[in-house]
């Protein structure tokens, strides 16, 4: 039994692999973009217009209309109104090292497997010079629990634009790549009453600092 | 059961030949061979670039901030009956900031603590530079380990000062802040994926004076599907040749140039001087 197990578990990562390379037309497209006159347009469902309530935007791209545009400031919006009050993003540092400084300096979990509340994190490259963050929006899976794409937001300081983007696991043309890890911060319990998720408005808007 | 173990290892061998295969299909089949990629802020800053009045300004703007935010601190512990501050460092992860001996002093945050003369902790203060993600912050400082402030009883201790760095060194320190948090963040990486995309499908592209148009791209990256195969981002040019027969591309990053990055800094608030 455990060697049928085994055997239909090898078969199936080679069938996996084959459907790695069978898949390779599909492409990670751009669902949703940006434009110079509404620059916060993919972004705008959860009414980030460039400002965190963790000021992670002080490192953010000013665009000529003078709109901050950043990765991370959007990914800290994100994460300030489904979790709770963690100070410690407020000294994260680049997309690059956000798996690294949220595994050592909050609750958060570092995973493979994508979820829905998630922040996808991409490492540093030659394509993507200081790494990135993106919101995970959706993940959509077969009927047997594999990931077939994900749908993420995100804002881009080079571009300065928002964008949405479907992703696929293993396909390299397109957009961007699928991310290197998925964090998973800790969430806000769900309102009474309510359908749980997305809340989490009420948050201070400084970080405290000062005598203890 | 050993037949079994034979069986599952050839079937596991043939598998990990497929995934060998696979990634090495995956790391040799890329059309677009990339030339100086690696990231710009791996170069030091060079010490002697010409600062602009705007950046010079701003650099004097946030030191003060972060003078202010010392003092503050010291008041606070002065006003809890204090008659001595000690310094004391805590442990800060220079992770984003591998290189900092080349840019500050020391890298690690401190608190200060105030005792009363008894030699109680009467109060502590945060951890200092408050902006822990900004590498400049650190030339701002308290310099002794103990000392009086302004404000408590004359002792034998030296009274406390804060570092005054020269604009020209934290406006240095200020830049790599900048280059490692992304606020000069090129497109090359965008442009890359979109000579990909185009030339791994092998779809119908032209080159006309200079700018590159793969009409299949639109739908995939928002409407976009042309750039120039000359340019310079905010720290380096970038050129691009193409083997339109080949459907393949050479993409060479110029050496970074800071020189202009430099008059363009700007005050934000808090610590932060924003350049580009």
């Amino acid at each position: 039994m455990g060697v049928k197990l085994i055997l239909a578990a090898a078969i199936g990562i080679t069938i996996s692999a084959t459907g790695a390379t069978g898949a390779f037309a599909l492409t990670n497209v751009e669902e949703c973009t940006g434009t110079a006159s509404n620059r916060y347009r993919c972004t705008a469902e959860w009414g980030y217009v460039g400002e965190d309530p963790y000021n992670v935007d002080r490192f953010s791209t000013i665009a000529s209309d003078g709109s901050k545009h950043g990765c991370t400031s959007f990914a800290a919006y994100m994460v300030a109104r489904l979790s709770p009050w963690m100070p410690a993003i407020s000294t994260f540092d680049s997309a690059q090292y956000w798996d690294t400084d949220a595994d050592t300096r909050t609750a958060a979990v570092l995973s493979a497997v994508p979820k829905v509340g998630d922040i996808a994190q991409w490492n540093a490259d030659s394509q993507l010079t200081f790494g990135h963050v993106a919101y995970v929006m959706s993940v959509e899976k077969s009927s047997t629990g594999r990931v077939l794409y994900i749908l993420v937001a995100d804002d881009n300081g080079g571009r300065l634009v928002t964008t949405q983007r479907k992703l696929y696991p293993g396909v390299r043309t397109g957009t961007i790549s699928w991310p290197d890890k998925f964090i998973t911060f800790p969430k806000n319990p769900p309102a009474p009453g309510g359908s749980g998720g997305g809340g989490g408005d009420v948050i201070p808007l400084i970080t405290p600092i000062g005598i203890n | 059961m050993r037949a079994n173990r034979i069986a599952i290892s050839s079937v596991l061998a043939a598998v990990g030949v497929l995934t060998i295969a696979q990634c090495a299909f995956a790391a040799e089949s890329s059309p677009v061979k990339v030339i100086n990629g690696t990231k710009v802020f791996k170069q030091l800053i060079p010490q002697d670039l010409v600062w602009g009045s705007a950046s010079l300004s701003a650099s004097t703007k946030a030191i003060e901030y972060q003078a202010t935010e010392i003092n503050s601190a010291l008041d606070k512990l002065v006003a809890k009956g204090a008659v001595k501050v000690v310094k004391t460092f805590v442990k800060t992860s220079t992770t984003a900031y591998p290189d900092w001996k080349s840019y500050v002093p020391t890298f690690t945050q401190y608190k200060l603590s105030g005792l009363d003369a008894n030699g109680k902790v009467v109060a502590t203060s945060a951890k200092l530079p408050s902006d822990s993600a900004n590498l400049a912050s650190r030339l701002v400082y308290l310099k002794q380990s103990e000392c009086a402030a302004t404000g408590m009883q004359p002792s034998s201790l030296p009274v406390c000062t804060i570092s005054n760095p020269t604009s020209e060194k934290y406006l240095r320190a200020a830049l790599r802040t900048s280059l490692g948090n992304g606020q000069s963040e090129d497109l090359g990486g965008y442009i890359y994926q979109q000579l990909f995309t185009c030339l791994k499908g092998k779809k119908p592209f032209t080159v006309k004076s200079g700018v590159f148009d793969c009409p299949s791209n639109a739908k995939i990256f928002g409407g976009e599907r042309r750039f120039k195969l000359q340019g310079s981002f905010a720290t380096r040019s970038y050129s691009i040749v193409i083997n339109s027969s080949k459907f393949t591309a050479t993409m060479t990053y110029g050496p970074a140039n800071y020189s202009k990055l430099a008059l363009t800094g700007t005050y934000d608030s808090g610590s932060v001087v924003r350049f580009g």
